[in-house]
């Protein structure tokens, strides 16, 4: 591949990264304007931004690779990931705004009335939001290295010191801009090359033989496969409704319809982004199947120079490289900005120095975390964190908006088991492989945490928050017209 | 209000914390007490019960289409002999066709959750 490309594209990408981040910060001026937009975006603002925010290396790249990799089972995943959202909209949208606090902490403390839920909450977003940046800084990697040669580690230093500082400088309120221009840019560079083939009907018409051989009819699984498949769905669809940096993109609603409105967008923006990766997917599976044994995450990023004309090629591939790198940018910095918010407010008293402070130590981490580890399947170690995510925050969440019966010691015991029975999944999984219950753990360790949940609760009726009854109705009531 | 460090910016402290209403709790109690007596109360519960209701009514709809949908293929294999140039239906299906059906249920929970809110609120109304 042409390095001149890749540096141009990577280039340009981070040029209007930074841009509209700057334009941004012309207006963010307050405390409020920092953490979360001044409650001011709109929803079609705030939808682009939600999705752009979400779409991550595993959802432009890794989605693709899955396909061409496994196939029919990896249709699972974009559904997975975008019915997170209908999960999402179903039980936390409306009353997590309503609730009026700015991070998840916030709620856990204002719902249970106490200040030891908060740090157990804090501490697992904190967790959370660094697992989820390691892959980020993965895929920039693998992306950096493949378009311009240059060593690895390259790109995740150059996403984590972009994102420091962009975050560190502006805030929230021009990431609202820099991510829903993501989106828009994310949705093209994945469009661009389906709709360029379907356009210029490049090469050779592939024979029957080789559609036949790409697409095999739906196949009858071994039991473990379809354990995988749903303990998969289980993370995926709980997951999304305990990602920090989703939830805090819920407080820019200006209530709670508005809420529920920006969901439904969100769902119809992510439908239309899905089709394309695994579309491209398919084109890989009938024209490159060899890069399966090689970097099948890197399947979006070879395909255009493979399959397209001359100048076509070369347009697409800049694209794409822009369009990835642009997404290991909006995803990291929506996390920086979550993760920034909540460790500034436990540590510093959530000023606009500690929250710069914050940002810097957000990046730093997972930078750390990704230089000693190996990169797995983009996708499956984004799956990994859906389950961490729904084994803790989800039942929190989901029992304090819906359950009056839910105490302080109830939700710290039940998200103590879910992070400690998925954390040793995690962790012991890779040294044993082939055992399904520990590769896709949330079958179990979401039911898990749920139950301890209720259980401990259920001693502890006398210490039901005082409060719960005027909670609730703030999390439930409609606002005044 | 519990204070979470040393406020330094009273505002922002405010809008932070949500739970400005636990400092003075003990009216919340009595009202919890008389729960059963205070229609005000009676209402709110009955409107969380009708917004939980229709979530888990949604919810189940959506895991029923995608548990249908696989089963369908694996009760009756010869569905997938049918291709869309020469792709397989049920590909078609997965990676399309279920994105529509998410939607439609996603539209139809927030007009009802819309209409169970407009139905408190005519109801609170009328009590005032």
């Amino acid at each position: 591949m042409n390095p001149a490309l890749g540096y141009a594209s990577i280039a340009a990408v981070t040029l209007a990264t930074v841009l509209i981040g700057f334009f941004g910060v012309r207006i963010s001026r307050t405390t409020s304007d920092f953490y979360v937009a001044s409650r001011t975006v709109r929803p079609w603002w705030n939808a682009s931004a939600i999705g752009g925010e979400y779409l991550s290396a595993a959802s432009v790249l890794g989605i693709a690779g899955l396909v061409l990799l496994q196939g029919e089972a990896a249709l699972w995943f974009p559904i997975g990931y975008t019915a997170g959202y209908l999960m999402l909209l179903l039980f936390v949208a409306a009353p997590l705004r309503r609730s009026g606090a700015y991070t998840v902490p916030d709620f856990t403390q204002a719902r249970l009335e106490s200040r030891a839920v908060r740090r157990v909450t804090s501490v697992l977003v904190i967790v959370i939001g660094w697992l989820y940046i390691v892959p980020q800084l993965q895929g920039a990697a693998l992306t950096v290295g493949i378009t311009t040669g240059l060593p690895r580690w390259v790109g995740a230093v150059a996403v984590a010191v972009i994102v420091g500082v962009v975050v560190a400088a502006g805030g929230m309120r021009s990431i609202t801009f820099v991510q829903a221009f993501q989106y828009w840019l994310k949705l093209t560079a994945v469009a661009a090359p389906v709709v360029f083939v379907l356009l210029l009907q490049p090469g050779a018409a592939p024979t029957a033989r080789a559609i036949a051989d790409a697409f095999p009819p739906f196949a009858v699984e071994r039991p473990e496969a379809v354990y995988r498949a749903v303990s998969l769905l289980i993370a995926l669809l709980l997951g999304t409704l305990g990602l920090p940096h989703v939830l805090v993109r819920f407080y820019t609603n200006p209530d709670g319809p508005a809420a529920r409105r920006t969901t439904l967008i969100v769902l119809c923006l992510l439908s239309a982004f899905y089709l394309f990766p695994v579309a491209i997917g398919m084109l890989g599976r009938v024209f490159m199947p060899g890069l399966a044994a090689g970097d099948p995450d890197a399947l979006l990023l070879l395909l255009p120079a493979e399959i397209l004309p001359s100048p076509y090629a070369e347009a697409v591939t800049a694209l794409v490289i822009a369009g990835a790198f642009g997404a290991f940018l909006s995803t990291s910095s929506g996390l920086v900005v979550s993760l920034a918010g909540v460790i500034s407010q436990e540590l510093f008293g959530g000023s606009v120095r500690g929250f710069r402070i914050a940002a810097i130590g957000s990046v730093t981490v997972p930078l750390l975390i990704a230089a000693i580890t190996d990169t797995a399947g983009l996708a499956g170690s984004v799956g990994l964190v859906f389950a961490f995510t729904a084994s803790t925050l989800c039942p929190v969440l989901v029992l304090g908006i819906w359950w009056r019966g839910l105490t302080a010691r109830g939700a710290i015991a039940g998200m103590t088991v879910g992070a400690l029975a998925c954390g040793a999944a995690i962790i012991v999984g890779p040294l044993l492989p082939g055992v399904p219950l520990l590769e896709q753990p949330a079958a179990w360790t979401v039911p898990l945490a749920t139950l301890v949940m209720v259980l401990v609760s259920r001693t502890d009726r006398r210490r039901i928050p005082r409060g719960v009854d005027r909670t609730l109705a703030l999390l439930h009531l409609p606002e005044r017209p | 209000m519990t204070a979470s460090g040393p406020a330094e910016r009273p505002p922002q402290r405010v809008r932070v914390t949500a739970p400005r209403h636990d400092r003075d709790d003990r009216r919340p109690a009595s009202a919890a007490a008389s729960a059963e007596a205070d229609p005000a109360a009676l209402y709110v519960r009955t409107l969380i019960r009708s917004q939980r209701r229709l979530a888990i009514v949604c919810a189940t709809a959506f895991i029923v289409v995608l548990v249908a949908v696989p089963l369908l293929f694996v009760l009756m294999p010869t569905l997938d002999d049918a291709t869309v140039g020469g792709i397989p239906v049920s590909w078609i299906v997965l990676g399309a066709g279920l994105f529509p059906v998410l939607i439609a249920i996603a539209a139809l929970y927030v007009r009802t959750a819309a209409r169970n809110e407009s139905r408190y609120r005519s109801l609170a109304d009328d009590d005032a």
